[in-house]
């Protein structure tokens, strides 16, 4: 166990000698290796791996020399031969300076240094460096630092620290690359450094410092070997206090700013959109229009004569109703186109009439009636009545305002003209008339003439036919059915135009094939 | 005598670490030992430095002599001419594939011959350059740097070379094509040409050594950025 101790001694030792040269300064006296008998190389340097420095210690002067002292230094590179240092002056005293051409980054290098004195050669102990080992850099320089604008989060400001490379002479061309090492503390606690390491770039950005005054230090290395340079100057920093009111001016204007924006939008809304509402209303959503048949206006179904005629005047043969003379068609009793209504058709045609026209002018109106002569009809359509309408051929109808004194009854158009006295079975009769239309003629392309039943018509026509058709037996037997129906309505006492027009539609309907043999018993074919 | 062991084991353990310190301070005892050497690794990152640095500043001189003395209708039809470089002739491995094949032995040979051909060269071209009128300092100082640092990187692949391979690895037959090839032209146009030439080519086969120093790092030790050699 001795021997192993007595193995690592040494070593030990040499532990010990190392660190009196990592601290040339620092006159660490070992208990093992003594270092006063003999020169010591304590000290080496390179400051940009281009050349080196060695320094060593000399010989204790309070021994017994007297002041001859030599010392000369040899090295070896590796296992070359031992030589002499080359510059024993640029260094300073006792040191030995080795140039570019001398210095290699490839080899090792063992020197040692031996003094020579009157009393023998005292050698110091052999030391080996790798020149890139004790690269040591100079300081770094121009340490500054600004402060950056502080944002709203940060409680503290940021300083932006900058320093510059050391003497770039020997730094050129990144040749030695460096990297930094950046230390900082308050100003009142002397021990409590904060460390930043391994900086690459020549600045640092400390951010949010609180307030206070610091100091600042850094230093280099270079990267991949060598030893840490002295600390650079140091650096006072001082952080100032922030101007508080700053935060709340500027929140106001941002408010002011948002609430008159919301106000002006308020504004406009009211006094913009509201006005227009229903149009927009109308915009978005668009009225669904009322069912109804382009082209006729709802104020045909109220019986307004101009509409109608309006809307009837393209059918052929329509004929507008008027108080004039002119209306009348060519009513003759003879020549009269029989007629060849189909009642399909002719039920198509009323279907319209009867949207146009309601009842009550089927009722109605019956004829115009107020001047003594004139006379017309109403486009009444024959609705209720399909039956065959072949027979009619008058297109006149009677008027049948109740007449108070007898009248010329004339029809334009014709040569006729019969005194209609009042109450005479006449007006009955002529009550009876007719608000219907039958068909009249149809045309080649379906057209329809229309005129108005004539079931009354042709028993008063009866009366006024003239005679060169008649035979004697017809006319009096048409003469007395005539006297029979008038009576019968005489005796209802019903309103004679109602009880008329239903009779006469029905019989008109039903029995007008009856009553037809016998009036078409008659030589003719109208009635 | 087995607890005796014991404790020698442990007092041997315990003072390992300081014989592992010891070695790093270089106490050389014995010059012939290996203690006293740099190691193989560090020689390789130092010569890849070198190389790197050589490359970088053979860069910048080119594009600082483009701008002085060369029209840019002439620069690209020049560099682009892939067989003007001298060195390009002979025996060197080019491809990635060859130099991949090749045995370490062969690659330092390789760099340790560009090294030694361009040394010369590069001083012609410090005269060459001093003797135009306008040539910028900055040029001329580079150059000069080069040529010293040129020789640093001979002298540290020739170490390499002995560590690696051996002893008498080093006897290698020097052409003296270098000179011959670069003759002194007294006409400045050709002058300038030729000077041109010379930097592009010095800096491809600067690239070069680069290269097949890293190479040689990555095939000892492998680690980050081999996989692209």
């Amino acid at each position: 166990m001795l021997w192993l101790l007595v193995l690592l001694l040494p070593q030990m030792g040499c532990v010990g000698s190392t660190q009196n040269f990592l601290h040339p300064d620092n006159d660490h006296i070992d208990g093992v290796a003594v270092m006063k008998k003999r020169p010591q190389i304590y000290y080496c340097r390179s400051p940009n791996m281009e050349v080196f420095t060695c320094w060593w210690h000399p010989l204790d002067n309070s021994s017994e020399s007297d002041g001859n002292v030599t010392y000369s230094l040899t090295y070896t590179v590796e296992k070359g031969p031992k030589r002499d240092c080359p510059d024993y002056v640029t260094g300073g005293p006792n040191s030995c300076h080795f140039d570019s051409s001398h210095t290699s980054i490839w080899t090792m290098y063992c020197m040692t240094v031996d003094a020579r004195t009157s009393h023998g050669v005292f050698s110091s102990q052999e030391h080996c460096l790798d020149v890139a080992d004790i690269v040591e850099t100079e300081a770094p320089v121009d340490l500054t630092y600004t402060l950056m604008n502080s944002s709203e989060e940060e409680a503290g400001r940021t300083a932006l620290v900058t320093w510059a490379y050391p003497n770039p002479t020997h730094i050129q061309y990144g040749w030695i690359t460096l990297v930094f090492e950046l230390q900082f503390r308050r100003v009142a606690e002397p021990n409590n450094w904060k460390v930043k390491r391994l900086l690459r770039e020549t600045q640092l950005e400390l951010l949010d410092m609180p307030v206070g005054e610091y100091v600042v230090r850094v230093r280099c290395r270079s990267r991949n070997q060598g030893i840490w340079s002295k600390w650079s100057a140091s650096l006072l920093l001082t952080i100032p206090a922030k101007s508080t009111p700053g935060k709340p001016l500027t929140r106001l204007p941002v408010t002011i700013s948002v609430t008159g924006v919301g106000v002006v939008v308020l504004l406009l809304i009211i006094f913009g959109i509201i006005p227009q509402g229903k149009r927009i209303k109308a915009f978005l959503l668009p009225p669904i229009p009322k069912p109804h048949i382009r082209g006729i206006d709802p104020l045909l179904l109220k019986g307004s004569l101009d509409e109608i005629n309006r809307h009837f005047i393209s059918f052929h043969g329509y004929q507008p109703p008027s108080y004039s003379e002119e209306v009348w068609d060519s009513v003759s009793t003879d020549g009269n186109q029989p007629l060849q209504g189909l009642p399909g058709v002719l039920a198509a045609r009323t279907e319209e009439y009867s949207l146009a026209l309601p009842p009550s002018a089927i009722h109605g109106h019956p004829l115009v009636q107020t001047g003594p002569s004139l006379a017309s009809f109403t486009p009444v359509p024959a609705f209720y009545c399909q039956a065959p309408v072949e027979d009619f051929s008058t297109a006149w109808a009677w008027p049948t305002t109740n007449l108070v004194q007898p009248e010329l009854l004339a029809f334009p158009g014709t040569d006729y003209s019969m005194m209609v006295e009042p109450n005479q079975q006449a007006t009955p009769l002529s009550s009876n008339q007719d608000f219907y239309t039958c068909v009249n003629v149809m045309g080649e392309g379906g057209e329809v003439h229309l005129v108005p039943c004539l079931s009354s018509h042709r028993k008063s026509s009866l009366q006024v036919q003239p005679d060169e058709e008649l035979t004697d037996g017809g006319l009096e037997k048409s003469r007395q059915l005539f006297d029979y129906i008038a009576n019968l309505t005489a005796a209802n006492g019903r309103t004679p135009e109602e009880t008329e027009v239903e009779k006469e539609g029905s019989e008109q309907c039903e029995v007008a094939v009856p009553l037809l043999p016998e009036i078409t018993s008659t030589p003719g074919n109208r009635v | 005598m087995n607890k005796n062991r014991a404790l020698h084991g442990c007092v041997f353990l315990l003072l390992w670490p300081f014989h592992g310190t010891t070695e790093s301070t270089v106490e050389c005892e014995n010059p012939d030992s290996t203690r006293c050497s740099i190691s193989l690794e560090k020689l390789l990152d130092r010569a890849i430095q070198h190389a790197e640095l050589i490359y970088l500043v053979s860069e910048d001189s080119l594009s600082l002599f483009e701008e002085m003395f060369i029209p840019f209708h002439v620069q690209t039809p020049l560099t682009q001419t892939g067989n003007v470089c001298t060195t390009s002739t002979l025996s060197i491995p080019t491809s990635r594939s060859e130099v991949q094949e090749n045995s370490d032995k062969w690659l330092l040979h390789s760099i340790l011959f560009l090294i030694k051909f361009w040394i010369d060269p590069v001083i012609n071209l410090q005269t060459s350059l001093s003797r135009y009128d306008n040539a910028p300092m900055a040029l001329i100082n580079k150059t000069k740097w080069i040529s010293s640092k040129l020789i640093n990187l001979e002298q540290g692949v020739t170490i390499l070379i002995q560590k690696m391979l051996g002893e008498g690895a080093i006897r290698l037959d020097q052409s003296n094509e270098s000179l011959a090839d670069y003759p002194v032209h007294s006409d400045m146009f050709e002058s300038v040409l030729r000077d041109y030439t010379l930097l592009a080519c010095f800096k491809k086969d600067t690239h070069k050594m680069e290269t097949f120093l890293k190479l040689l790092k990555c095939r000892r030790t492998g680690g980050l950025g081999c996989s692209f050699l």
